[in-house]
């Protein structure tokens, strides 16, 4: 099972090298200076791959923090 | 006897949109930022009364002009575009009288996307190998510009216009085309649309459509694209239909020198780089300063990166609109 700090590592990878460093479980994502959609695009499509999770876009909308997005997937049957 | 990709030119537009005057336009937005990701600083954007047949005899001409190629040898002509002059006739037609191209040759639109180069390689090719003809000319061009809508500053950002021609021959030697793969899933017809100016929505009452932050959406007579949606599909089905045509093609990953995708936006590039494991030596990108040119784009990245180098073994992929995608192999045959 994956645990939140490898969660962490695999959604700081889809920021720009330069952006990474404010990227830690409990930020609030879209409050970051760099956060965009298409950050928000690449983050649902590396959970996709690498946990074989399909996060609905809303209930992705309704998630804050990475430490949210880790709950949803942890709670999904095949995630993880 | 093969199918040979003997040449290709491009004509771009004159005007180009850089940046700078995208933040004028936009000063609350941070373009520079954004602009970073997409890897994308300027783009070319065709005149008030300038149109994508317009850029296209230009391409066809520059090819003629470069190649010393007579335009009355050519058989067939292939033409890609979502920007038709008319409903009807076919533009194929037009250019064809235009470029004095035979009254005996074949000619027919198409419209697709940025799959559209990799489509219309594979007809050249089915064309040759049939006995159909000898020389085609295939043509994209493409001003999404006239689509966008002036408050649509994503879109904006990310498409250029532009117009390329390349000549398919009957040849052993040169750039010889391989194995084809495809794929289509009309399921995704409303992920990136033009919805009026058919016949289904003809004089449809378009409204400006706007999110709960008051930013820009859609208008039914613009272009209108689902990124996320969009981005979900590239990302999963552009790495199966590469391993699909290598599998087809009978080669392993390493064994190809140059990888040549749809120039989307490098960001997504990026992802679906790092995802198959692709060394960044090998990964060709060329928007930066021409933006996306939907079914240009892999042409003229070929015609940069490839023409002169002559790696030996390029695979090249479009996808998008539709959703459409197809992939080839081109293998480097000396003479």
């Amino acid at each position: 099972m994956m645990s939140l700090e490898e969660f962490t590592e695999i959604i700081r990878q889809q920021f720009l090298v330069e952006d990474r460093d404010g990227v830690n479980p409990d930020v609030e994502l879209r409050t970051l200076s760099c956060w965009d959609s298409l950050t928000g695009f690449a983050i649902l499509s590396i959970i996709r791959d690498r946990c074989q999770v399909s996060i609905p876009i809303d209930e992705f909308m309704h998630s804050k923090t990475i430490r949210d997005l880790y709950f949803l997937v942890s709670n999904d049957t095949e995630g993880l | 006897m093969k199918a040979s990709l003997e040449a290709i030119a491009y004509y771009l537009p004159e005007y180009s949109l850089d940046n700078d005057e995208l933040h004028q336009l936009y000063p609350t937005w941070d373009v520079d930022k954004i602009a970073k990701k997409i890897g994308i600083n300027s783009r070319r954007i065709a005149g008030e009364n300038e149109f994508a047949s317009d850029l296209a005899i230009k391409a066809a001409q520059n090819l003629f002009d470069e190649y010393q190629i007579d335009p009355g040898d050519v058989d067939f002509l292939l033409y890609c575009t979502q920007s038709p002059d008319y409903i009807l006739p076919s533009t194929s037609c037009i250019l064809q009288d235009q470029l004095n191209l035979p009254r005996t040759c074949g000619a027919l639109d198409y419209s697709l996307g940025c799959s559209g180069y990799v489509n219309g390689l594979a007809m050249a090719k089915g064309l040759i190998l049939g006995s159909i003809a000898k020389n085609v000319l295939l043509v994209t061009a493409e001003t999404y510009s006239k689509y966008i809508h002036p408050k649509d500053r994503l879109n904006k950002i990310i498409f250029g216009d532009g117009a390329t021609a390349s000549l398919i021959t009957a040849k052993d030697s040169g750039f010889i085309l391989g194995e084809f793969c495809f794929g289509t899933d009309g399921r995704g017809a409303e992920n990136l649309i033009v919805k009026a100016g058919g016949v289904r929505f003809k004089n449809v009452e378009a409204c400006d459509v706007f999110d709960e932050n008051n930013m820009f959406l859609r208008n039914d007579k613009y272009l209108y694209m689902n990124g996320s949606e969009i981005f979900k599909f590239t990302t999963e089905e552009v790495p199966e239909v590469i391993y699909k045509v290598l599998k087809k093609n009978g080669i392993t990953i390493e064994e190809v020198d140059y990888f040549v995708l749809h120039q989307a936006n490098k960001y997504m590039l990026e992802y679906i780089r790092k995802k198959i494991g692709i060394p960044e030596e090998k990964f060709i990108y060329y928007l930066e300063n021409i933006g996306n040119t939907v079914s240009n784009s892999i042409p003229i990245a070929f015609k940069e990166e490839c023409f002169s180098k002559k790696p030996g073994r390029i695979l090249i992929v479009g996808f998008g609109v539709g959703y459409s995608l197809g992939a080839c192999i081109i293998n480097t045959v000396m003479e």
